[in-house]
């Protein structure tokens, strides 16, 4: 009996510790910012598209993919793609790397969350180990920052830095020079209509089409067992 | 130090590649977008190009398995003064597509078990199909989608007429078509949409019916190297002087049942359009007021991959050591039928070595090429080699990197654009999809380098997910290491159809183009129609109808890579061991080849080379290429058949350069 009382204890005390913690991390957190670029091979920066983020959603718009956008929600450990005019949603998967990166965080446990997103990305392929470690603490352009080490399982690594009093991350750097930031905050509140799935949207998987695209020349396939086929 | 968590993940991810994605290049044709934003007009630098004709810019567009007389079977030449060798003006059939008076003359037949592969069947062991107690394979609907669906085409529609998938490579008044046309009948089954399936007579067919139109998905057939030489059924010992390599086009049917256990093909290879009754309206529209060839060939027998090789470089690609040293591949064909079967072939693979004669398949070609009534002057096998004789994948992936598996290692076949480099031509290849599969081509490297899958990137990245579309082994480029394993002649050389739009519309399209669209598009059967390869077509005619400049010195040639398996009752010229094959529509579009013309100069997809060779003052490929071959000679009372073979057509005379040029426009408004 006492074991279990101390062990209630415990899970107790964990929990507020918890709650106090996440209160720390979760408080009113609503702004829109732009997202630019330096290229490989460095020069000046570059647009790259705008992030809002209300609530622990973020959505995402890159010039990459201008016909739709990003809706993260990072609760839900889940983030989508939509293509307004062709009114269909998609599972974000891999289809940018930005979903599984800019969200919030715990500027001391980014890891954690940033595991989970990856998680939720799905399998593609790979053989090696996705791996996450705090290097150290910075000041950059007057704000206190935590920088963090991915490795990714090809083996690529990627420096992030979260601002500790936004819980965001607000620079990414590849090995090969690139970078993605996060600039020119506007601490406003956002509307909801921004991360919500609009609702008579179509799900879209590849796997049919890719189905479909089996039955063209266009298909030939990866490892074929021997002959036959087209 | 790691994080606990991180270290016990084994999630697979790309994420520092992925991001460099993200950071990369704004995209080609940005530079020409960029000009246009500052005001400036690019100037049209291959104007000035030196060029015998007054053509400074060809495009080439590449539809997917289609025959000249499974298109323009039953058409009648607009200009009044010229004829058209097709299944209508045979009288084989009549024009409302119903069986004509010489219907015979399109008999196909059965063939009883041969000990050995064949490519002349003995005229004693075969047998008419007929309908009843021999049956022709009758039309089925193989893969072809049975319903629309939310992710795959025919797409259901999330508007009114709006697919909810976009392609970009179409125009938006054309999207509804990417949502019709599913079957409404189970895979593999007798295609009842098609009038009378079932019990056909041993002939071709109308594809039109009260559910049947050119908007409606049909079955595919197989279209491979050792089949299609069978199809073709040539023996010397049937030639005539109008057809003197003795090709009888008859066992169509017959070899699709026959050559495996497992082949859902049956009888589709004998359907054909009614152009003349509002099929594929915008290809007769354009033959009705432009240039048509009623005599243009795919150039190797079989598939999609070996055609466009041959398009590309005039010759055959072989297996090697990456270097150039050919080497024995993973698998070698062997068409001779397995014991107790009639025609099932023992090993169906894609690769032989022609230059022996003792290698299965090999001798009955050799010994029909040996009888040929004139010198096959190009045979290309040459000891040691091992031919490319079906689709394998290229030996880079879309963005550079080594491919893994069974796929052709890098090529040193010369192609044309290696030759249009040497003389500082500029030019590109234009692939439907391109930029998404360049895309999931390095997150399939990113993820996993030893062994990248394409088809898991493409799951793993649904925004990318057409990029699977690209068709890598309609690139011949992609094969050949001088291009696609250089950064630099990749990234000047290797675009997307968008970009092909950007540059006819900003004034920087290169003197030499090659469109091809992706899967959904190209007219595949199965996996595609032939409208959306006609929306494809007008999508790229339309931009250049908005640049009239541009227009007044381009010309555009639209062909297909093969005729996919589909009958044809053309003659066949044999120029070595890998083709010709059937005669295919060769539509020539420009200010010089205008007023509803029907050309009958023989000519096949080195033509089209030959055309880029002479108009540039290129020279040839190769030696050993086929583009060496002479223009051909023919008779008073024959246009078809040279009195020169080998001979292979330029292309030149499907055009009148003596007059200024016409402004007509390509699409009707």
């Amino acid at each position: 009996m006492r074991e279990r009382i101390g062990s209630a204890f415990q899970v107790a005390a964990c929990v507020l510790i918890g709650v106090a913690r996440f209160g720390s991390v979760a408080h009113a957190q609503s702004f829109a910012a732009d997202l630019d670029t330096v290229k490989v091979g460095g020069g000046p920066k570059a647009p790259l598209g705008r992030i809002y983020v209300s609530d622990g959603k973020v959505r995402i718009e890159t010039r990459q993919l201008p016909d739709g956008f990003f809706i993260v929600d990072a609760d839900r450990e889940a983030a989508w793609f939509l293509r307004p005019q062709q009114r269909v949603f998609m599972e974000a998967r891999r289809s940018s790397p930005l979903t599984q990166t800019l969200v919030r965080v715990d500027p001391e446990d980014a890891c954690r969350q940033w595991q989970i997103m990856e998680k939720a990305a799905g399998p593609a392929g790979g053989d090696g180990e996705w791996r996450c470690r705090l290097l150290s603490r910075e000041t950059i352009g007057g704000r206190e920052t935590v920088e963090y080490e991915t490795i990714s399982a090809g083996n690529r690594r990627t420096s992030i830095w979260v601002d500790a009093a936004r819980h965001f991350p607000i620079r990414v750097e590849n090995e090969d020079g690139s970078v993605v930031s996060v600039e020119r905050f506007a601490d406003t509140p956002q509307p909801a209509s921004l991360f919500a799935l609009p609702e008579g949207y179509r799900r879209f998987d590849p796997a049919e089409l890719l189905e479909r695209i089996k039955q063209s020349d266009a298909w030939v396939a990866d490892r074929p067992k021997g002959g036959g086929g087209r | 130090m790691r994080s606990p968590v991180g270290l016990r993940a084994r999630r697979r991810i790309a994420t520092a590649l992925c991001f460099s994605l993200a950071l990369s290049s704004p995209g080609i044709g940005m530079s020409a977008r960029a000009a246009e934003k500052d005001g400036r007009n690019p100037r049209d630098a291959a104007a000035a190009i030196p060029t015998e004709s007054p053509i400074k810019h060809v495009i080439i567009l590449i539809g997917e398995n289609r025959g000249l007389d499974h298109t323009f079977g039953v058409y009648k030449p607009k200009h009044h003064q010229d004829s058209i060798s097709n299944i209508l003006s045979k009288g084989i059939v009549n024009e409302d597509g119903t069986p004509g008076p010489n219907y015979g003359d399109a008999q196909q037949f059965s063939v009883a078990a041969q000990p050995l592969y064949y490519v002349g069947a003995p005229n004693a062991a075969k047998t008419p199909y007929n309908t009843s107690t021999n049956l022709m394979p009758q039309p089925n609907t193989n893969g072809a989608p049975t319903a629309q669906s939310a992710t795959s085409p025919p797409f259901l529609p999330a508007a009114i007429t709006q697919p909810p998938f976009p392609d970009p490579d179409i125009e938006p008044q054309d999207a509804f078509k990417m949502t019709k046309g599913a079957t409404g009948l189970p895979r593999g089954v007798l295609d009842t949409r098609v009038p009378g399936a079932g019990t056909l007579p041993p002939g071709p067919f109308v594809l039109q019916g009260p559910v049947l139109t050119d908007d409606d998905y049909t079955g595919d057939m197989t279209h491979r190297f050792y089949q299609a030489w069978q199809q073709q059924d040539c023996s010397i010992a049937n030639a005539t002087r109008r057809n003197p390599t003795g090709c009888l086009n008859d066992l169509f049917a017959f070899v699709m049942a026959t050559y495996s256990a497992t082949n859902n093909s049956q009888g589709n290879e004998m359907g054909f359009y009614n152009a003349e009754q509002g099929q594929a309206p915008l290809l007769k529209s354009l033959a009705d007021r432009f240039t048509l060839s009623d005599n243009f060939h795919q150039s190797f027998l079989g598939g999609t991959g070996a055609n466009h090789f041959m398009l590309g470089t005039g010759d055959a690609g072989f297996w090697s050591d990456g270097n150039g040293t050919p080497t024995p591949p993973p698998s070698i064909a062997n068409p001779n039928p397995r014991a107790g079967t009639v025609n099932r072939y023992t090993a169906d693979n894609n690769f032989t070595n022609c230059a022996d004669p003792a290698q299965p398949g090999v001798k009955p070609i050799a010994d029909y090429l040996a009888n040929l009534p004139y010198t096959v002057k190009s045979n290309p096998c040459v000891a040691g080699h091992f031919y490319m004789l079906n689709n394998t994948n290229p030996g880079f992936l879309p963005n550079g990197a080594r491919a893994p598996g069974n796929a052709l290692p890098p090529s040193n076949v010369p192609t044309i654009g290696d030759l249009l480099n040497t003389k500082n031509i500029s030019w590109a290849y234009f692939g439907g999809a391109y930029a998404d599969a360049k895309i999931l081509a390095d997150e399939a490297v990113a993820a996993n380098p030893t062994n990248p899958s394409i088809s898991a990137a493409a799951a793993a990245d649904p925004a990318h997910a057409l990029g699977i579309a690209y068709c890598q082994i309609c690139n011949p480029f992609q094969y050949a290491a001088s291009i696609m394993g250089t950064a630099a002649q990749r990234d000047a050389h290797i675009k997307d159809t968008t970009d092909l739009i950007d540059d006819i519309k900003f004034n920087t399209l290169p003197a030499v183009s090659i469109g091809k669209p992706d899967g959904i598009l190209d007219g595949h059967p199965s996996s595609s129609k032939l409208d959306l390869f006609e929306a494809y077509v007008k999508n790229v005619l339309d931009a250049l109808d908005a640049n009239s400049e541009l227009k007044k010195s381009t010309a555009v040639f639209v062909t297909w890579d093969e005729a996919g398996g589909y009958w044809d009752s053309g003659f066949v010229q044999i120029f070595d061991y890998f083709g010709d094959g059937s005669r295919m529509p060769l539509l020539v579009l420009s200010p010089y080849s205008t007023g509803g013309r029907i050309t009958h100069s023989y000519a096949d997809h080195v033509s089209l080379d030959k055309f880029i060779e002479r108009n540039w003052f290129l020279g040839t490929m190769s030696p050993r290429s086929r583009d060496n071959l002479p223009n051909p000679r023919v008779g008073p009372d024959d246009p078809y058949v040279p009195v020169n073979m080998p001979a292979l057509s330029d292309l030149f005379d499907a055009f009148d350069f003596s007059k200024g040029g016409s402004n007509k426009r390509f699409i009707e408004e």
